[in-house]
């Protein structure tokens, strides 16, 4: 066929199915890269060669097609790829693929065939992915920023005041944090939030949600957690930063110093109409520990 | 049978219409059924010639609450041209995307965000126009393609969306079904817009199925 000549060199798969799903064409674009030959596939079963795709979402996709004559349209959003391709760039384990899938009519416009045409959209994901972190990650901690704190608050809070859930936070900062960026420098300052960052991170249970709030000030959110689990977690993590050695290599030698942080705990309770007062409680929290000693716990009560 | 109005259909005309449309709705279920293993419930279509302009408000007053729904836009061609809007209260966008997230693999997901539910929406979205469509196409003797759809909110079906689609001032062939899925308190509607330029089309189409009753 004529057109093959412009399908061998596009940069995109092109595949072309029976209404049994036996391989008619294969581009030259698919064979770089599945490293099989259109000869070795052609007249073959695609399942055959490639199992893990035989998924519910394709069976309705290929029936959708031919039974209705429906485009469908495999967005990478949501499927991540249809042929499992490596891809050793970028960040993706496999290429990340945008697919369509159509129907192909005869001359009596009966659907004979089926189309797949797969292109490769995994730089583009990457780079979505990539702003994606930059927006919601802090720089220099790599923990999550205010910003996606206050979304995630905001729909941790709708959803556990709709399903009456307990919700708890803790606000956190470290203590004379201006006088070690003082008497160490900024560099030195950098380490420490980096240090108790990591050491509240690993204190943390996979569900709970650690961001930077501002400067040296730290915020947990802890779904399905009361106020006294909530006082345990925050107790746990004031001794692990307290135990935490916290060394640094500078030009005038070698630092080794220890840090304390000062902690606020709130719990959602009925009288919490918004998540910005649960938060407002935690800071209040935050500031009775810091007015009353450092280096504790302290919790508020909405009543 | 005689037609000789060029710019608006007869009474007989809505009738057969309506009636293909339910014929070919009717279709489109028991084959949605077997393609995506749920039985879907259209109610007999509504046939109406509106302005353009109007069509805001007509959907608004069928649907109660244009705010409080997504809807998945669909443009096809064939002969006729039209867009497809199919509209779910946002309860019921989220059963659905519930009832279809296991089929991509999805199902442990709890927290999908915004984005992979307008995914998700634009494919279970794709599959229920292009089969209502698509069935409608076959029975005017008609082959129709899609372009992908998209997600909208209620909010952004604005007079700009009808003018960029349409001529505000031109009338438009406007057919409305319900559709309910079997033993689910689960419903939708779905609009098929088509510019006053598919009447030609569709009267043709309305000879062409009279003749094999003659």
């Amino acid at each position: 066929m004529i057109y093959r000549q412009v399908f061998d060199v596009i940069n995109i798969g092109i595949v072309i199915l029976d209404t049994e799903l036996n391989v008619c064409y294969w581009n030259r674009w698919m064979t770089q890269h599945s490293g099989i030959e259109c000869e070795d596939i052609i007249g073959s079963p695609l399942l055959e060669f490639f199992p893990e795709i035989n998924t519910k979402y394709l069976d309705r996709s290929v029936k959708a097609v031919l039974r209705f004559g429906n485009f469908v349209f495999l967005s990478q959003k949501l499927h991540k790829y249809l042929f499992k391709f490596k891809k050793d760039t970028s960040g993706f384990q496999h290429m990340q693929q945008s697919v369509t899938i159509g129907p192909i009519r005869g001359s009596d416009n009966s659907i004979d065939h089926v189309f797949i045409v797969v292109q490769d959209v995994t730089e583009m994901a990457a780079y979505e992915r990539k702003l994606h972190e930059m927006n919601i990650k802090d720089g220099l901690t790599g923990i999550y920023n205010r910003r996606y704190l206050e979304s995630r608050l905001k729909d941790e809070f709708d959803r556990h005041k709709r399903y009456c859930h307990a919700l708890s936070i803790i606000m956190f900062d470290i203590d004379h944090f201006k006088a070690i960026n003082d008497s160490y420098g900024h560099q030195y300052g950098d380490i420490i939030l980096k240090k108790v960052s990591s050491t509240a991170l690993n204190t943390l249970r996979a569900n709970d949600m650690l961001a930077r709030y501002g400067g040296e000030e730290f915020c947990c959110i802890l779904p399905e957690t009361t106020i006294s689990n909530a006082m345990m977690v925050a107790e746990r993590i004031r001794k692990n930063v307290e135990s935490q050695e916290n060394k640094f290599s500078g030009i005038s030698g070698d630092i080794t110093a220890k840090v304390t942080i000062s902690l606020g705990v709130s719990e959602l309770c009925e009288l919490t109409d918004t998540h910005e007062k649960l938060l407002k409680k935690a800071d209040d929290a935050l500031y009775a520990a810091k007015h009353t000693g450092r280096n504790k716990v302290v919790q508020m009560n909405l009543d | 049978m005689e037609i000789n109005d060029d710019s608006t259909f007869s009474e007989l005309e809505i009738d057969t219409l309506q009636e293909i449309m339910n014929i070919a709705f009717g279709q489109a279920s028991a084959d949605l059924a077997d393609v995506i293993n749920v039985f879907i419930v259209l109610s007999v279509p509504a046939l109406k010639l509106k302005k353009a302009l109007s069509l805001l408000e007509f959907i608004n007053i069928e649907i109660g609450d244009l705010k409080n729904f997504k809807i998945i836009e669909q443009s096809y061609w064939g002969k006729s041209k039209g867009v497809a809007l199919l509209a779910f209260p946002h309860e019921a966008e989220l059963e659905l995307i519930a009832m279809f997230r296991e089929d991509t693999g999805m199902g442990f997901e709890n927290n999908m965000s915004d984005e992979l539910d307008n995914e998700m929406l634009i494919e279970i979205g794709n599959i229920l126009i292009g089969a209502c469509v698509s069935k409608m196409a076959e029975l005017l003797k008609d082959v129709v393609t899609f372009v992908p759809p998209r997600v909208i909110s209620g909010e952004q079906l604005s007079e700009a969306f009808v003018e960029n689609r349409f001529e505000p001032e031109n009338r438009v062939i406007l057919l409305k079904t319900l559709f309910q899925i079997e033993g689910r308190e689960l419903s939708g509607h779905l609009f098929l817009v088509n510019s006053l330029d598919s009447i030609h089309t569709l009267k043709d189409a309305l000879r062409a199925f009279w003749k094999q009753y003659e």
